[in-house]
């Protein structure tokens, strides 16, 4: 019979494609917005995961995530590599500038301040230039996401100065860095250098990064550093939750992003299975027809079942298809970079769908199933 | 010819070329309580095989409601109905749908075929509902279209074909499977003259052979001298029945 199920949602296009679209569109809209959303808290956590090196990240105590800068005393620097188990403590500069081009265009930028020696925190894949071209004199790196929206249409290059606060400083590398929070280009220098680059403040270290011994336990020298220092001191992975947590509690961002998905449920819910509900109502004389001369409810069920089973893939294959391409094409965009479709998502709408289209089914098959099949006898 | 697997059929001895149709002191009741309505009073009746016997009386007599409880789709508020040793009463709905698959063959007035499906597969669909690919049931369709001269409309829409055509049709449906009891429902009611007559000849041709039993509900009495019998009911009761010779003349049954 389900031969003659599908032949019969296809009879009626207009429904079939509404059916169609509706599940596309709802795929779509989960699947963007779900991945856009996850890909933006991620965000939150790239700076932190970009610092390879190190398992412990030293702050004031009043840092709530890694945008929001508090500054240490640099003796505290000291006090940190004095801890028991401390294998190598470096300071990690985090700041906003304000870079002009030779065009005499302002950009701000966020300036990131690596080790001198040690360059803990660079970053390791440079498309232009080598990472010790960081320790030459006026020296920094780019990302080139960056490089391309201060000199769009240009060719990735070294060479290019840029005044950060008046003071020259040439791009002698660019590197291709994951995207931040805020997209303002990226600037690496080192420590030195960046304190040179940034207004004069009595305190200027915002992080102390620590990696332990071999044999420590990165979590019993992380209470041994805030004991000694009164610091907070936590690993990657926490600083990272936390400045995602962050996020998720002091934006809109979960409201709005949680709004349009709600919306995309329910509009996707009701347009399928109101269309479902019509489609299923429209037919009832043929479903009438069908009991009439034997067909079992049963069978009925396989066949509403079969009719939501084939809408519910096509739809989904279509959505998800379409939110694939959406992330595809908007790789060149820098907004949309480090954004791609997360198979969590993916199967996350497949269980979602299941319970659509299941839903879709109840609601049309039990007016198939209570149908009198002597309304074939009424004219 | 394609073969429905006897193992699948819960009624394999029919016997209705036997002893027919039957209903006794079949009564039926609408609604509940002080809007409690009795549309069937007492019907006992014995239907045939090898006879075409009409239903006939004026509109909400109770015909439809008769041959939809003789037909197993109603279930009567009191009394019987046996086809062949098969008693439909004491069936369960599942029963009930199983053997209406396999041994009733319905005709209905405005033909009921499913628009999505050609001429072949709409007349296939009671096989297909027996478990037959519909691939399978067309091409049996088709076969019995060729042989009623209709071959050149398989694989037509209902879309595409006239009022008799659709109707010659749905009697090709309601008799691929060779059911024992045919139900056919006004059959000629939304047909001209001319067409009404083609129907009834094909079903009086196709229909009626010595194993089956045919009943047809009808208002058109232009279709009078196809029938072999006429019971005539009037407020939910048979108040006649008589027998149609072929010269026209009519006596008591």
């Amino acid at each position: 019979m389900l031969s003659i199920a599908f032949r019969m949602l296809a009879g009626d296009r207009l429904k079939y494609l509404g059916l169609i679209f509706g599940v596309a569109f709802a795929t779509l809209l989960l699947a963007q917005q779900g991945s856009i959303f996850v890909g933006l808290l991620s965000r939150a956590a790239n700076p932190v995961y970009d610092v390879l090196d190190a398992q412990l990240w030293v702050m004031d105590s009043r840092v709530k995530y890694i945008e929001e800068v508090e500054r240490l005393r640099d003796v505290d620097l000291l006090r940190v590599r004095s801890v028991h188990g401390v294998e190598w403590a470096v300071p990690y500069y985090r700041g906003v500038g304000i870079a002009r081009t030779e065009r005499d265009e302002a950009k701000q930028v966020l300036l990131l301040g690596v080790d001198d020696s040690s360059l803990v925190g660079a970053p390791r894949k440079l498309l232009v230039g080598n990472l010790q071209d960081l320790q030459s004199p006026d020296s920094v790196l780019m990302d080139s996401a960056g490089f391309s929206a201060i000199w769009p249409g240009e060719p990735l290059a070294a060479g290019k100065i840029i005044e950060i606060n008046d003071r020259r400083v040439r791009i002698a590398g660019i590197f291709e860095g994951s995207v931040p929070f805020a997209t303002f280009p990226v600037i690496y220098a080192t420590y030195g250098q960046a304190l040179e680059l940034v207004p004069p403040t009595r305190t200027k270290l915002p992080f102390v990064l620590v990696r332990v011994n071999q044999n420590a336990d990165v979590n019993k020298v992380a209470q041994a550093i805030r004991d000694r220092t009164g610091l907070t001191a936590i690993t990657t992975e926490d600083f990272a939750w936390r400045s995602v947590l962050y996020i998720l509690n002091n934006t809109g961002i979960p409201q709005s992003f949680g709004t349009v998905i709600i919306l995309g449920i329910i509009v996707g819910a009701v347009i399928v299975g109101l269309t479902f509900y019509q489609f299923v109502s429209d037919n009832l004389r043929q479903f009438g027809v069908l009991k009439a001369i034997g067909v079992s409810n049963i069978q009925i069920i396989g066949m509403v079942t079969g009719q939501a089973i084939l809408i519910g893939l096509i739809g989904y294959g279509l959505g998800i298809g379409a939110a694939t391409g959406f992330f595809i094409f908007g790789k060149g965009v820098v907004a949309l970079q480090d954004f791609y479709l997360l198979w969590q998502i993916s199967i996350g709408i497949a269980i979602l769908l299941v319970f659509i289209m299941i839903l879709a089914t109840a609601v049309g098959v039990r007016r198939v199933l209570v149908l009198d099949p002597a309304v074939v006898f009424k004219g | 010819m394609v073969a429905i697997d006897p193992k699948q059929d819960p009624f394999p001895n029919s016997t209705v070329e036997e002893l027919g149709v039957s209903a006794r002191d079949v009564v039926m009741e609408f609604g509940t309580g002080s809007i409690r309505q009795r549309v069937l009073h007492e019907i006992n009746l014995t239907l045939k095989p090898g006879e075409m016997t009409f239903l006939v009386g004026p509109s909400g007599c109770g015909k439809t409601t008769l041959i939809s409880i003789l037909s197993s789709i109603l279930t009567p508020t009191s009394g019987d109905v046996q086809i062949g040793k098969t008693k439909l009463t004491s069936m369960g709905n599942g029963q009930k749908v199983r053997f209406r698959r396999k041994h009733i063959g319905f005709i209905f007035q405005q033909y009921n075929l499913l628009p999505y499906l050609t001429a072949a597969e709409n007349a296939a669909v009671t096989l297909v509902a027996g478990g037959v690919s519909l691939a399978k049931a067309s091409q049996e369709a088709g076969e019995m279209l060729k042989h009623l001269d209709m071959g050149d409309h398989q694989n037509k829409f209902p879309a595409q074909l006239s009022g008799g055509q659709q109707q010659r049709i749905s009697i090709v449906r309601a008799l691929l499977h060779k059911p024992d009891f045919m139900v056919c429902d006004e059959p000629t009611a939304a047909l001209d003259k001319d067409s009404g007559h083609r129907v009834m000849e094909l079903l009086k041709q196709v229909a009626c052979d010595s194993k089956r039993v045919v009943i047809v509900v009808t208002h058109d009495n232009r279709i009078y001298p196809f029938a072999d019998r006429i019971i005539e009911m009037s407020d939910g009761r048979i108040v006649g029945d008589r027998r149609n010779s072929p010269d026209g003349q009519q006596e008591k049954a």
